[in-house]
């Protein structure tokens, strides 16, 4: 479970700000980057649907979390705003520089080279490519980061859309997923049969 | 305020009797319904044989959707972008034009916002001196430029001659905090 370094130093309270030092400060960013760092590569992947540009995007977060800190910024609600930054970040990123919409499966196989059995690798890999395709962006979004264990009201906040908006659009994906993994059996089944 | 019967409508749109919405379904498996919208969920599970076969799937369906993304959790990336990010420290620093980690002694204490709090609250009430303060302290004031920042905030609230009275009373107790501190 991820908790906040932050809430130990208080800004704007001369007591607890002594202890605040520079090394402190990039320890707590440290600290923040290993145990939110691959959440928010996940996060970022189903947005930008390229890890290189989730990778660049993570790193700027951080960065933005440290020069916030050393401006003396307090980070209240704690990993939802790490959520926030990132996606308008690459909503700010996407105005600018159009991305091309579909994920490299050579790529996240790639990325996956690490996993015990590479046939199994393969197959989700192919899965993930398939399941990019037909979802959108905002289902993406949605299921993981109720996946991650964020309630609908703080998906609603991070996303900027109604609370019970978010019901809606994880049943959409969820939908959709089912009818691909439907698919997807029926087609391994049939590959199967002589 | 929504209207309640369009609200149900909205939940079970095929009427209260028959299946609740999809979207009314994967709420109630995750915890996020109403108390009595989520006992009347409850109450048509108990006999709806479909409706609980597709609520039990939800959660296989996302536990499908977490071993997909997992997939692209490599700790060699991490690693990559960890040290990447420690140097990046150092670059930044020479880059930030804003003034680092200024002295304790700059900033606000508790005990100077809590006394000006008091003072604030006599003129504008508890709540607006809260945001006045709030907004000062995001503002990242020193004791030196608070009152400026309360007089210009203030000026919309009891006109300008008025905030500048208050501002002077604000520099007034920075003052007084300060040289009892022992700052210069």
């Amino acid at each position: 479970m991820w908790k906040s370094s932050i809430e130990t130093t208080v800004a704007f309270d001369g007591g607890a700000e002594q202890g605040s030092s520079l090394e402190q400060i990039q320890a707590e960013v440290t600290e923040s980057y290993k145990s939110l760092a691959q959440c928010l590569l996940r996060y970022l992947l189903c947005l930008t649907r390229d890890f290189d540009r989730a990778q660049e995007a993570v790193q700027e977060v951080f960065l933005r979390y440290y020069e916030y800190r050393l401006k003396g910024g307090e980070v209240p609600d704690g990993r939802g705003w790490f959520y926030r930054v990132a996606r308008n970040y690459v909503v700010d990123q996407t105005r600018t520089h159009r991305p091309d919409r579909h994920v490299s499966l050579n790529e996240v196989l790639l990325k996956a080279d690490d996993h015990d059995c590479p046939h199994e690798a393969l197959a989700r890999t192919e899965t993930l490519d398939l399941l990019f395709q037909v979802l959108s962006a905002r289902e993406l979004e949605c299921l993981e980061l109720r996946v991650e264990g964020f309630k609908y009201k703080e998906i609603a906040e991070i996303l900027g859309i109604e609370p019970g908006t978010v019901g809606a659009i994880l049943a959409q994906g969820l939908k959709k997923m089912r009818a691909l993994r439907v698919k997807i059996v029926e087609e391994s089944g049939r590959c199967k049969t002589p | 305020m929504q209207n309640p019967l369009r609200r149900i409508t909205l939940l079970f749109p095929e009427g209260v009797r028959r299946h609740p919405a999809s979207a009314t379904l994967v709420a109630y498996v995750h915890g996020e319904l109403p108390p009595s919208v989520r006992a009347r969920v409850s109450r048509h599970l108990q006999h709806c044989k479909c409706c609980e076969k597709e609520a039990l799937a939800i959660d296989d369906d996302l536990l499908y959707f977490k071993r997909l993304m997992a997939v692209v959790e490599t700790s060699a990336a991490m690693e990559d972008g960890l040290s990447r990010l420690e140097q990046c420290f150092e670059s930044r620093i020479a880059e930030a034009p804003v003034p680092i980690l200024p002295k304790p002694e700059t900033r606000l204490t508790s005990a100077l916002l809590k006394s000006i709090q008091n003072e604030l609250m006599t003129y504008v009430g508890s709540r607006a001196a809260e945001r006045i303060l709030a907004r000062a302290d995001r503002s990242f004031c020193t004791p030196q430029n608070l009152s400026k920042q309360i007089e210009l905030t203030m000026g919309g609230f009891i006109g300008s001659r008025a905030a500048a009275a208050v501002a002077r009373r604000v520099d007034a107790l920075c003052g007084a905090m300060v040289s009892h501190q022992g700052i210069p």
